[in-house]
């Protein structure tokens, strides 16, 4: 399988508890699947460590079969590979979207007019094109959410990591969201979504559970 | 492979241009400390630049050569002119008492001197040794005279004034003598000597053996005595304390510098997560900041000039290379340090920066 865990366990320190344990776990190119559990159940580090943004403390990640070790391997497969969308919408926030939506694309050696041309249509795919000039701290959080949305998949990456990309959203926008990240995905594009809401992890393909670290069997 | 060398140079100057009042308070900072170190050396270099020009001007480096009840050789006087380490000597020697028709029953002293006491006597202006009177400034004054006009003396002939010596500093009592240039040929009451400050010592010592030829027990005294001036300007500048201010002014920016790289560490994080190396980080940081550690240095340079002028004198060439080469110092140390600001705090997992909001 392309992503692939070995019996991952990790701590954020050697006299804290575990946070996820003995984790084995395969993700196939294209796939969308949702990490689901209740707060604490360790999905954000599980996405962390599949973003390869966090070193497993045991076990091991493999990418196409071979492993990932920490440091500058794994920077550069992660500007390569992956792309991420965060909870909090982290963006620049003094830049307008149409900078933010293009970063992705600029990180991967993209020229800045070919790189804002891109990030000019996904900001219009996910339905905030009119505001690509606009400052990101003068954005709603949902269109901030949205721009990031659009940064993610302007790269066109393998892999996109979202972890709870909707928690702060209302209803309506979640669901918004939720489409404009799964339908909107490049044909081979897998997206990883750590989310607590059952609408928007029914619409993916394969849901696993987090329960004190551990997945659940289904 | 990740980011262009020129995206990230480009993106450097969007976060420069969109964070607009961090940026400008960057600038006004570097323009503060760098100014503040630059405008203190240039104040304490001024001052001691001047007070080292007073004490040069006010005869600290005249030596006086005389024997008591006898005479000294004018020639051997003037003939120290043009020895390395001499700036000036000429001898000079009293002639009486005179006074004038045009001033009835005022007394003057009247003396004759060599050429080369009158560049002692009054250093930078060139009074000649040619024919014709030299008359001290009161003298000048009281009988109305100034230099082209002719004298006349109670006794002897008529006599051009030749010029009007500035005596304050060096001789203040010849204010009111009438000086007669004459060949230095014969005996003189004094001779005086101004050496070059490095051959002061050296020159005085020598002073005594080099009359001691021709006459009895010279004595050699110096002009100011050496108690008068208690400063010593070149160890005063050697142990000034800002010449270490750079470290201070570098480390307080380079402070600020972390200190706003605190509060963008998600920025940071961000920039992370999508795979941007550290040292990409600093490339950036150094496109952002980089101009404005030049600009702070460039106008806080040019104010403290400016400054120093309005204060009341220019510094010298020397005194602004210094003052330049101290800010720069700091500035040059900022420069190396504030590009890894971001580096150096954006520490731990990236999850983790990304949260930090």
């Amino acid at each position: 399988m392309p992503l692939t865990l070995r019996a991952v366990s990790h701590r954020y320190a050697p006299a804290m508890p575990w946070v996820v344990r003995g984790i084995d776990l395969e993700i196939a190119d294209g796939e969308s699947v949702a990490l689901m559990g209740p707060s604490g159940s360790g999905k954000t580090t599980l996405l962390s460590i599949l973003g390869l943004l966090t070193h497993p403390a045991e076990g091991e990640v493999l990418l196409d079969g071979a492993p990932v070790t920490s440091g500058r391997g794994a920077s550069g497969l992660r500007a390569r590979e992956f792309s991420w969308v965060f909870q909090t919408a982290n963006a620049l926030l003094r830049r307008t979207a149409l900078e933010n939506a293009a970063l992705q694309l600029l990180s991967r050696r993209a020229g800045r007019q070919t790189a804002e041309a891109v990030a000019h249509e996904e900001l219009t795919r996910v339905g905030v094109g009119h505001l690509a000039l606009r400052p990101a701290r003068l954005l709603s959080g949902g269109e901030l959410q949205r721009v990031c949305i659009a940064r993610a998949l302007a790269a066109a990456p393998r892999w996109i990591l979202a972890d709870e990309p909707t928690g702060q959203l209302d209803h309506a926008t979640t669901l918004e969201t939720g489409d404009a990240l799964i339908k909107n995905r490049p044909i081979g594009t897998a997206v990883i979504i750590a989310t607590h809401d059952p609408e928007v992890a029914a619409r993916c393909e394969r849901i696993i559970r987090l329960l004190d670290g551990q997945v659940v069997p289904s | 492979m990740t980011w262009r060398i020129a995206s990230l140079i480009e993106e450097g100057f969007a976060n420069l241009r969109a964070n607009v009042f961090r940026s400008l308070l960057l600038a006004a900072l570097c323009a503060a400390g760098f100014g503040g170190l630059a405008f203190v050396e240039l104040r304490q270099g001024t001052e001691l630049t001047n007070f080292t020009r007073d004490f040069r001007e006010g005869g600290a480096y005249v030596a006086i050569a005389s024997v008591p009840g006898a005479g000294l050789s004018g020639s051997r006087c003037e003939s120290l002119n043009g020895t390395p380490g001499v700036v000036a000597a000429g001898a000079w020697r009293g002639t009486g008492q005179t006074t004038f028709p045009t001033a009835p029953g005022v007394l003057f002293q009247a003396a004759e001197v060599t050429g080369g006491i009158l560049r002692v006597w009054d250093p930078g202006h060139v009074l000649g040794s040619g024919a014709g009177l030299v008359g001290g400034p009161a003298l000048a004054t009281e009988l109305g005279l100034r230099p082209g006009l002719v004298a006349q003396f109670d006794t002897g002939s008529p006599v051009y004034l030749a010029a009007v010596g500035q005596f304050e500093r060096r001789n203040p009592q010849a204010a009111r003598w009438a000086l007669s240039p004459v060949s230095p040929a014969g005996a003189f009451d004094e001779c005086w000597v101004e050496f070059e400050p490095g051959a002061y010592e050296a020159g005085k010592d020598a002073l005594a053996a080099r009359f001691a030829e021709g006459s009895a027990d010279p004595a050699v005294r110096p002009y100011r005595r050496s108690d008068e001036f208690t400063r010593n300007p070149a160890a005063e500048w050697d142990a000034r304390p800002q010449k270490w201010g750079w470290i201070g002014v570098s480390a307080g920016l380079f402070g600020f510098a972390l200190t706003a790289a605190w509060f963008r560490r998600s920025e940071s994080g961000l920039y992370l997560a999508m795979g941007t190396r550290r040292a990409q980080l600093a490339i950036m940081g150094a496109a952002e900041a980089w101009p404005l550690v030049a600009a702070g240095w460039s106008l806080g340079f040019s104010y403290a000039v400016a400054a120093q002028v309005l204060w009341g004198s220019e510094p010298t060439r020397d005194i602004a290379t210094h003052a330049a080469v101290t800010s720069g110092s700091a500035a040059l140390a900022l420069l190396a340090l504030i590009p890894w600001a971001s580096s150096f705090v954006a520490r731990g997992s990236i999850a983790t920066l990304l949260k930090d909001r």
